[in-house]
């Protein structure tokens, strides 16, 4: 029976990398993996090439050590992990469940399995994520030693995440026996908080006298701060709580700088106790299994779709954003059927009177106090923010052609010309984002006079910055929709939904995150191409007026004229993309 | 356009949004035709295929045979000269085979032109006056029930059109008279 599961893992492993290696045949699947590829590397390699000062060997006088080195780090981390184990006993409510493919149950369940060999089988199964996630955190973290400990620090994080993932098993087993025992879960989240207070009093207890002597304006290198975390942390009775936890740092922590493999024992000794217990305290599961394998297709599916609704478990009717008479504009159908689509996340009343009430305090509050450090804060912070919106809304604003592609079938038999389906998908999201970068906008330039160098903005500069911006805002979404909507309508295979990552697998995500950096480049130079010449009418339309009128009405004309161009571009893209809709074989 | 919008295409799995309800999918239907008094009529469909105590629901909390039923509703609310059906009894319980069978007919009996793709042979024998069988993706034949069998079952007239469909898709075997079944059966 032992040799069926390895055979059935051994075979799912090996096909599914025969798999990915026989997709590279495609060249979005071999580009994808090569531009994720080389990010990783550029991410993950860099470290190691840089050029570090040499660690220094032992403490230097004159070089004190950081309080986030040596045994406080230590002290933290058990700390950390003390509250992830925490939050596995305070949180969840459901009986003990593992994880398992509907196949996997389908084959596994009704077949003459002992339990225990279904849990062995389960952990078998999360040892590629493990290894490959303890694989991805010892490169990170041996950076600072450019790399050379990086074998050595890989056990260490594998020994760590497993025993966190079999304290998760063994949590819920013993959780649902405590329940079947009418221990309810009010009652175990009141324990486990009881816990929590009291060990949260125990440690300020432990600190409190080291803090009177400690500068706390005085950035945090000092030897007392170590001291004192490690008073507070590490003795009388939170040290003796804390001890399995820091047993698992510690390794992490002396493997850094080059301490040899021996220290790992006393942490595999804690992950034996906890495999030990998790088998000793297995339960049913199998109803629950079932119950969370049927759900989570269900999700996946969904999210593969696009359709997050389903996704996000919606229970009830999305509200309408507008009545929909059976006269007037058939495109608007699709524009109103994706507004509900969007609602849950951003379109929801409830959040448009939020936006638009939040604008109008923000103009209180600027004619109350126009010299509130809030409102430099503020203009600086959407600054920094807008552009990303501008570029990343309309690749995460998927309710469109994106979303509807699964259905070309019955949108091509809609009597609406190709352009018009087209325009009737993407009206839902450019009208969300315009609002909401509308809103950025005039908050931004509401908040704009606090960081004037020159003195307030004036009014007509403030009201010119924002037409000319607010004019440009629809065009520009219109034009990242229909390069994202036509990337998906001409190369259907390079666009996935966000965390679709195909079929499951290290590599596959490699690849899907190689596609979509690949294909943010792409539509940041198409929209780089589409800008050129509205840019140049518009610049010329700027120099032109500025002739005759002031900048601040010159601006805004400019922007009217690009809006114009881009616009009249769109149009075009709109005809052609529409063609390709009414042409496009749905069999393939 | 104007081919389509007396055009409905009924797909063998329901392809609805799950982000709208019932009624909303017919609200979405009717702008999209531009339907006349959409409100009764879309109240008369969900009467018909009992939906009127789902209007609120969305796909998700449907059956399969529900969703199949809204998935009619929508198609039949324009009320279309042209209706494709692709295996338009895929995942139904009796009850709603014998209401989709007789929405099929009554349809027909009203004018429009009925396509149905299907595989469920008794399905095409008991409601379809036409058939077309395909090969590949290639015409074998078409032609009303009774021209097909004269075809394929000259010396039996009554042979079933299972029997018609293993001989008119049989590989490279020219069509010829049925066997006599007796004989068939009858063991060596």
């Amino acid at each position: 029976m032992v040799a069926a599961l390895v055979y059935l893992q051994f075979c799912s492993w090996a096909n599914l990398l025969l798999s990915q290696v026989r997709r590279l045949r495609h060249p979005q699947y071999l580009l994808g993996l090569l531009a994720g590829l080389a990010y990783l590397g550029l991410v993950f390699w860099r470290p190691f090439t840089a050029r570090h000062p040499e660690p220094a060997a032992g403490i230097n006088p004159a070089n004190p050590p950081s309080f986030l080195e040596g045994g406080s780090v230590e002290h933290l981390a058990a700390g950390g992990l003390f509250l992830l184990a925490a939050f596995t006993w305070l949180l969840p409510s459901k009986r003990a469940a593992l994880d398992f493919s509907e196949a996997e149950i389908a084959w596994l369940f009704p077949a003459p399995l002992p339990r225990r060999m279904l849990v062995h089988y389960r952990l078998l199964k999360t040892q590629v994520g493990l290894v490959f996630s303890a694989l991805i955190m010892a490169l990170v973290t041996s950076a600072a030693s450019r790399g050379r400990f990086v074998w050595a620090m890989l056990p260490g994080w594998w020994i760590l995440m497993s025993a966190l993932e079999m304290h998760r098993l063994a949590a819920g087993f013993t959780r649902t026996r405590l329940l079947d025992r009418g221990l309810p879960n009010w009652a175990r989240r009141l324990l486990v908080l009881g816990v929590l207070v009291a060990m949260g009093s125990l440690i300020w207890r432990n600190l409190a006298p080291h803090l009177a002597g400690l500068s706390l304006t005085e950035p945090p290198s000092l030897p007392p701060w170590t001291v004192a975390i490690e008073d507070a942390l590490g003795n009388g009775i939170v040290g003796a709580i804390l001890l399995p936890f820091r047993t698992l740092a510690r390794p992490l922590v002396i493997l850094a700088s080059g301490a040899g493999l021996i220290t790992l024992l006393p942490a595999l000794g804690v992950l034996a106790f906890l495999y030990l217990w998790a088998l000793k305290s297995a339960v049913g599961f199998e109803d629950e299994s079932l119950d969370r394998a049927e759900r989570r297709t269900r999700l996946v599916q969904a999210a593969r779709t696009g359709n997050w609704h389903l996704a996000a478990e919606q229970q009830s009717e999305g509200h309408a954003p507008f009545p929909l008479p059976p006269r007037g504009l058939r495109l608007l159908a699709l524009t109103w059927k994706n507004l509900i689509s969007a609602q849950l996340l951003l379109t929801s009343p409830f959040l448009i009177v939020l936006g638009i009430s939040l604008l109008c305090g923000l103009l209180a509050f600027r004619f109350t106090l126009p010299e509130a450090p809030f409102l430099k804060f503020l203009a600086a912070l959407l600054a920094g923010i807008l552009p990303m919106v501008f570029i990343l809304g309309p690749e995460l604003a998927r309710f469109d052609l994106r979303q509807d592609l699964p259905q070309a079938d019955l949108l091509k038999t809609y009597p609406l010309p190709g352009w018009q389906v087209v325009l009737g998908e993407l009206l839902a999201p450019a009208l969300v984002l315009t609002f909401i970068q509308w809103l950025m906008i005039g908050a931004a330039v509401i908040a704009l006079p606090a960081i004037g160098q020159r003195g307030e903005w004036s009014l007509g500069t403030r009201v010119s910055l924002a037409a000319a911006a607010m004019i440009l805002t629809p065009a520009l979404n219109l034009t990242l929709l229909l390069l994202h909507n036509g990337t998906a309508l001409l190369f259907p295979a390079w666009v996935r939904p966000p965390g679709n990552a195909g079929s499951a697998g290290s590599a596959a995500a490699i690849d899907a995150m190689g596609q979509r950096l690949l294909l943010m480049l792409a539509h940041l130079a198409g929209l780089l191409v589409a800008l050129l010449v509205p840019c140049a009418l518009g610049g010329a339309v700027f120099l032109l007026t500025r002739l005759v009128f002031a900048w601040t009405i010159a601006l805004p004309l400019a922007a009217l004229v690009a809006a114009l161009a881009l616009g009249g571009q769109g149009a075009l893209a709109l005809k052609l993309l529409g063609d390709r809709f009414e042409r496009m074989d749905i069999t393939d | 356009m104007a081919a389509k919008q007396e055009l409905a295409y009924i797909p063998d799995e329901p392809r609805l949004f799950d982000y709208l309800s019932v009624r909303q999918h017919l609200s979405f239907t009717a702008r999209l035709y531009h339907v006349p008094d959409a409100a009764p009529k879309a109240r008369a469909l969900l009467t018909e295929f009992e939906l009127l105590e789902k209007a609120r629901q969305l796909p998700g909390q449907l059956s399969r045979g529900m969703k199949q039923k809204l998935a009619i509703a929508c198609g039949l609310l324009h009320q279309p000269k042209v209706i494709l059906f692709d295996e338009p009894l895929t995942g139904l319980d009796p009850h709603g085979i014998r209401r989709m069978k007789d929405t099929i007919l009554r349809l027909g009996r009203e004018g429009a032109a009925i396509v149905i793709s299907s595989h469920l042979l008794h399905l095409v024998e008991e409601i379809c006056s036409h058939l077309l069988i395909l090969k590949q993706g290639r015409m074998v034949i078409h032609g009303t029930l009774a021209e097909v069998r004269r075809r394929f079952a000259e010396t039996s007239p009554e042979t079933s059109l299972e029997e018609v469909f293993f001989r008119a898709t049989a590989p490279d075997e020219p069509p010829g008279p049925a066997p006599d079944p007796a004989t068939r059966a009858r063991p060596d």
